[in-house]
């Protein structure tokens, strides 16, 4: 399905203007622990909230100005926040009690909620995961909508490599990050369209997550993305869709 | 006393991650919640949990007292020692 991509923010640290995505080269990846502002986020709220989910809203928050109301929001993210699962975890298996606040937000679906609270949101929205697969999945459920007749659909994905303690069975590479799209059914002025469709996957998986593929491609000027996860090989293209 | 109320304030802070705010900027009668400093429900459990971790007292979740120990600093400082001289 061709769609049109309205808008498009990204942040990971070190890149946040145009110009320092246009440098991104997925062979470079940033691995500091810089935190994004989060501005639009008040902040008893933000406090709360480590990387993972201040990437998201502070992504999300810009996306927002060009969103109707009953736009459907969609976030997606392979592993949420691991970080604070292992400490929830840790926690349990040394008898310690839970932290309140850590519980409350281990949830796949809480950088969402909170956004959604925050923005005031009634619109359908759903959190969701497919492994390696994610980030096409959540392209496919936003395509899903607009066939259905949503107009808009926010997407907004987050990355946050795998905490230490995992970081051996990790099977891809991964970078702190965050991607914001809105994707609409119909032709708008300067929106690039670009269409996705699944192949039968490679022979072999790719070293790197989608997103980081992903962000790579959009911010150069190749025409296709070819990705492969092991289940099965994504293209994105832009311009008009070849069928 | 006031060695307790810093204490309570650097608690506070660290296990609420307050990050803009500094121990200065914690009136020490001031309520904590709501109105005040603008503490929620989860803050409360976790100021909970912290002071039985830093002051090894004890908190009976169902008292009808916890209102009043928990309005301030001031207040907590009052539990803390009157917790402590009981023990």
């Amino acid at each position: 399905m061709q769609v049109w991509v309205t808008h498009c923010s990204a942040w990971a640290p070190g890149l946040e203007s145009a110009e320092q995505w246009a440098d991104f080269r997925p062979d470079c990846l940033p691995e500091t622990d810089a935190k994004p502002a989060a501005a639009g986020v008040p902040a008893m709220t933000r406090r709360r909230l480590t990387r993972w989910g201040r990437q998201a809203l502070e992504v999300a928050e810009p996306a927002c100005e060009s969103l109707a109301a009953d736009a459907p929001v969609i976030f997606s993210s392979r592993h949420g926040d691991t970080e604070r699962t292992f400490k929830l975890l840790q926690a349990l298996a040394t008898d310690a009690p839970l932290s309140p606040n850590g519980f409350s937000l281990s949830v796949h679906n809480s950088a969402l909620g909170i956004f959604s609270i925050i923005k005031k949101i009634q619109a359908p929205s759903v959190a969701l995961a497919a492994g390696r697969d994610t980030l096409a999945a959540a392209w496919r459920e936003a395509e899903t909508w607009l066939q259905q007749g949503a107009r808009q659909v926010l997407l907004v994905h987050s990355e946050e490599p795998l905490a230490e303690f995992y970081r051996d069975y990790a099977d891809e590479r991964e970078m702190p990050a965050a991607l914001a799209l809105v994707l609409s059914a119909q032709p708008e002025p300067a929106a690039p369209s670009v269409c996705l469709t699944m192949e039968d996957a490679g022979e072999s998986a790719g070293h790197n997550s989608l997103l980081i593929e992903f962000l790579a491609w959009w911010h150069g000027s190749q025409q296709m993305l070819t990705a492969d996860t092991g289940n099965h090989r994504w293209c994105w293209r832009r311009g008009a869709a070849q069928d | 006393m006031a060695d307790i109320d810093t204490d309570i304030k650097q608690m506070i802070i660290t296990e609420l991650e307050l990050e803009d705010i500094a121990i200065e900027d914690i009136d020490t009668e001031a309520p904590l919640f709501g109105d005040g400093l603008g503490l929620d429900s989860i803050d409360a459990l976790e100021l909970g949990l912290a002071l039985q971790k830093n002051f090894n007292v004890k908190i009976d979740a169902n008292s009808e007292q916890n209102k009043e120990h928990f309005y301030s600093v001031a207040s907590l400082r009052n539990f803390v020692l009157a917790q402590s001289a009981s023990q």
